[in-house]
């Protein structure tokens, strides 16, 4: 028994909590993103020392600091390119990327398809909430149709980005999406993404209260992500549920997984062979 | 099938060899044609037999220019010496053409020296179009009235005899022909082709071989003159190299290990020639997706603990500023260098200019010191890189190194380096962090600070582009971001306590001292010799660091009547009637010293399209001194 206590998941053991009280807002499903993050670190058996956390700019960028690892908050949109870098530097390392939908979309796109384009061994976790938020509420290319954004007065009007599709359409050798409501299978789906050989994607469906949702008469964070469930589904439904009960048309859980050859070991492998040439 | 201009045959040992002291030789082709190939190959074989040279290459704009156009000119300047030079000199003295048109190119742009010798490809007499017999018959004619030198070459006649296409092959021809005027060893000649064509098997070896004996017979029975230019063998190896050449292997020498790039011109060669051999010596390079990219790629990767550099050219460094900010802010090691070119914007990608050097010092956002120097010829590119890892590891900081398109094609003969364990950068301290030693523990003295390493036993910390404590933790409080900013700073002006005043060239007071930075110092050296000569009163002071500046400047400044700053850049000048000293905009380091030592600096810049010459800069001295004060 005592051993089953010891390998418990502890949140504290892998937070800085002399970091709080965080930024996040009251009703924010980044601190679930976090903690189903942690969790699967903690499953997975990583040493936090080995950990690396590259995050970029936003909300989604400023919850890697509170993680006890070695965290890297980088530039708005580029943590994929300096994860590249040190990932490729340090193979030894275990690095994971937080990003958000602006974040990883727009400013950061163009890094995104060549990190999926080269499959190297990287976890990105997308967090999602439709909206730019530490900058006051503008609109981001995941912004829903008709949504109110302190840049769309009169609504969206612009079509929205199917990250997991891009993800996928770009070569990304894991592809995932998942929202905060369903937390134990979000961080499996983080599990099986870190323990994928190649570069994962996981889409985590997160939710703004205080910006987003109030902008948009949503409610508060439990009526926002019950409009979520109602809005996805699981792949593992199939076909048999109709278009009605899936108005988004958008699947959760693993989507995509191909065991195409990873960056580093395949480019390692090309140049021994080339140079003995 | 006539060449019109054919001397009688002579046996090549009763044509006496003109002694001189140096030449100037340029080869224009077509772009494709090889005459880039065979300026450099002759460089190399002059260099090898102990003369002194500097290559530079004439570059078209486009990578398939029109044929037969002016600007479509493609080729190589050699400047051949009996001692050393470093740079690549004023006007022509000899000329291979092979077609009239890229040589009108260079007329227009006044680059041959009147009077002197043509060797102009005669097939264009004969041709079936008759808009270009015209053409050359015109030229010709024209050449010859205004007094230059022309003989008629029948290369492609020649090279027919031995090759099916002689746009393949006319260009070592050429080199042998050129091997014969100036007298130079063709065992060497053939250990050139060997190097070249080595690669493409025996067959290609033997043919190119047989043109180069074809043109070398070709100019002993037909040239009436030929040239020797003293020779002295170095006593130590040399190395003949671009400047670009020079920095992939300062950068292997310096013990970096990640080069990280996207495609740009003139920047990009570098890469091209790391790509072949960085791997060797356990580097990567890495083309990145974009500009922006790769500088992140070289942080992430120093971050991790490797010596990371990234390479680029002016549009390109602009990209970068936002992540160099950032290691700025996060004190990674960063080597950064810049192949400028001319701008602003896509501007003349090919073309020299110094035009970075103001964002090179205040680029980014916020306060954000970083190191800047410059290489000021080939062999200083190759130390420079070693010298910028050193203070981008001692201080934690980002160093600039900037380069130009004149050092980036330019080659020159320097001692071959021998390698020293000192260039290394010495093993990244991997021990366990003590429990109160913290990310940023700045040194009240130097502002210098730990670099901890993922990995690292006890050095989890967070790294943050945002205002941070000494524990790296966010700082809200204004006193904690101040104090961060004052240490950032601090670090330059350690820096600054080591540098060395720079050596004054000529006298150490005067009445004019020209001041200029990298890769003009060859031609302002020559001018002021060529001044002084005369007995005036001329110096010249050439500045390696331009962030911080090294000590002892403004004293040297003020031993001088007047400082003239030369540069490569933009410079508005009192002669225009718009222009006043109220709005006069001042070329880059003459804003600098004049806002850093409140001394009256003049100020000439050019930005042609051609690297300054020493000519000009001659001229400039001479109005200079005297104008009256």
């Amino acid at each position: 028994m005592s051993d089953v206590a010891q390998n418990q998941f502890n949140i504290r053991e892998y937070i800085r909590e002399n970091l709080f009280p965080h930024f996040m807002c009251p009703g924010c499903g980044h601190g679930i993103a976090l903690r189903a993050l942690l969790n699967a670190v903690h499953d997975l058996g990583i040493d936090k020392n080995q950990l690396a956390i590259v995050s970029g700019i936003g909300c989604s960028g400023r919850v890697g600091a509170y993680i006890d690892a070695n965290t890297f908050h980088t530039t708005h949109g580029r943590p994929l390119a300096f994860a590249t870098g040190l990932k490729l530097a340090r193979p030894d390392l275990e690095v994971i990327v937080i990003t958000g939908d602006g974040d990883c979309l727009a400013i950061g796109g163009n890094h995104l398809i060549h990190a999926c384009r080269r499959n190297l061994n990287l976890t990105c976790l997308m967090l999602n909430n439709e909206v730019y938020g530490m900058t006051g509420g503008q609109v981001s290319p995941t912004t829903s149709a008709d949504r109110f954004t302190t840049t769309t007065q009169y609504g969206n009007h612009e079509p929205i980005f199917d990250a997991c599709k891009l993800a996928e359409g770009a070569g990304a050798g894991f592809v995932g999406r998942e929202m905060t409501l369903q937390t134990p299978a979000l961080r499996d789906l983080i599990k099986e993404a870190i323990a994928h050989d190649g570069f994962s994607f996981i889409e985590v469906l997160s939710d703004c209260t205080e910006i987003f949702g109030r902008k948009n008469d949503m409610g508060e964070s439990a009526e926002m992500v019950l409009a979520q469930k109602a809005d996805f589904r699981s792949v593992s439904y199939g076909t048999e549920i109709g278009e009605t009960f899936k108005p988004r048309g958008m699947k959760t859980g693993v989507l995509l997984r191909d065991d195409r050859p990873e960056y580093a070991m395949a480019y390692k492998r090309h140049n021994e062979k080339k140079l003995k040439q | 099938m006539s060449t019109r201009k054919q001397s009688v045959p002579r046996s090549p040992v009763s044509k006496p060899a003109m002694a001189i002291d140096e030449h100037i030789v340029e080869i224009l082709s077509d772009s494709g044609e090889g005459a880039q190939k065979c300026g450099q190959s002759f460089g190399s074989i002059a260099a090898k037999m102990g003369k002194g040279i500097w290559t530079l290459e004439i570059i078209p704009a486009e990578i398939q220019p029109p044929a037969r156009s002016i600007e479509g000119g493609s080729g190589n300047r050699i400047r051949v010496a009996g001692h050393p030079v470093a740079n690549g000199g004023d006007q022509a003295d000899l000329v291979v053409a092979f077609n009239e048109q890229v040589l009108l190119g260079r007329l227009q742009a006044n680059e041959l020296k009147p009077g002197c010798i043509i060797l102009l490809e005669d097939k264009w007499r004969t041709s079936p179009d008759a808009g270009i017999v015209a053409s050359y018959t015109r030229v010709y004619d024209d050449l010859l009235a205004r007094g230059f030198c022309v003989y008629e070459v029948p290369m492609e006649v020649e090279c027919l005899k031995l090759v099916s296409d002689p746009r393949r092959g006319k260009n070592m021809f050429v080199l042998g022909l050129l091997c014969s005027l100036y007298s130079l060893d063709m065992q060497l000649a053939k250990e050139q082709i060997q190097f070249i064509f080595g690669r493409k098997g025996e067959l290609v070896v033997t043919s190119n071989n047989r043109l180069l004996e074809a043109g070398w017979t070709w100019a002993e029975n037909n040239l009436d003159f030929k040239y020797k230019i003293p020779t002295t063998p170095a006593k130590e190896a040399h190395i003949v190299v671009s400047g670009n050449i020079a920095l992939g292997l300062g950068i292997m020498a310096s013990g970096m290990e990640v080069c990280s790039m996207y495609p740009i011109t003139p920047a990009t060669s570098v890469s091209h020639y790391l790509s072949d051999v960085f791997e060797k010596v356990g580097g990567v390079v890495h083309q990145a997706e974009d500009e922006i990219a790769a500088c992140a790629f070289a942080i992430g990767a120093s971050y991790a603990g490797k010596c990371a550099v990234t390479i680029t050219s002016g549009p390109g460094y602009s990209l970068k500023q936002e992540c160099i900010g950032l290691a700025v802010m996060t004190e990674i090691p960063l080597v950064v260098i810049d192949v400028q070119r001319g701008g602003p914007s896509t501007g003349q990608p090919t073309k020299a200019e110094q035009g970075d050097l103001m964002t090179a010092i205040f680029g980014s956002h916020g306060d954000a010191p970083k190191v800047v120097m410059a290489a000021s010829d080939i062999e200083d590119c190759f130390y420079s890189v070693i010298t910028a890892r050193k203070i981008a590891e001692t201080f934690n900081t980002v160093v600039v190194l900037l380069s130009d398109a004149s050092l980036a094609t330019a080659q020159q003969p320097f001692t071959r380096p021998q390698f020293s364990e000192e260039w290394l950068a010495p093993p990244v301290d991997q021990s366990p962090v003590h429990d109160d030693d913290e990310p940023y523990d700045w040194d009240a003295g130097t502002g210098q600070s730990n670099r901890f390493i993922p990995g690292q036993p006890n050095g989890m910390h967070t790294l943050t582009g945002l205002a941070h404590d000494r524990t790296s933790s966010v700082a809200y409080n204004l006193e904690i971001n101040r104090d961060a900013i004052q240490h950032r700073s601090l670090k330059l002006a350690a820096l600054q306590k080591t540098l060395k005043p720079p050596p004054v060239f000529g006298d150490d007071e005067g009445e004019l001292l020209v001041i200029g930075w990298g890769s003009t110092k060859g031609a302002i050296r020559e001018a002021v010799d060529r001044v002084r000569a005369d007995g005036r009163s001329v110096s010249a002071l050439h500045l390696r660091f331009l962030q911080p500046m090294a000590s002892g400047i403004k004293e040297i400044l003020q031993r001088f009547d007047r400082v003239l700053a030369v540069e490569n850049n933009w410079a508005d000048s009192l002669d225009d009637a718009m222009i006043d000293e109220d709005n006069r905009r001042y070329s880059s380091l003459a804003w600098l010293l004049r806002a850093k030592y409140l001394i009256d600096v003049d100020c000439w810049g050019e930005v042609g399209e051609q690297p300054i010459k020493p000519g000009t800069v001659e001229r400039i001295i001479r109005q200079h001194l005297d104008r009256e004060q």
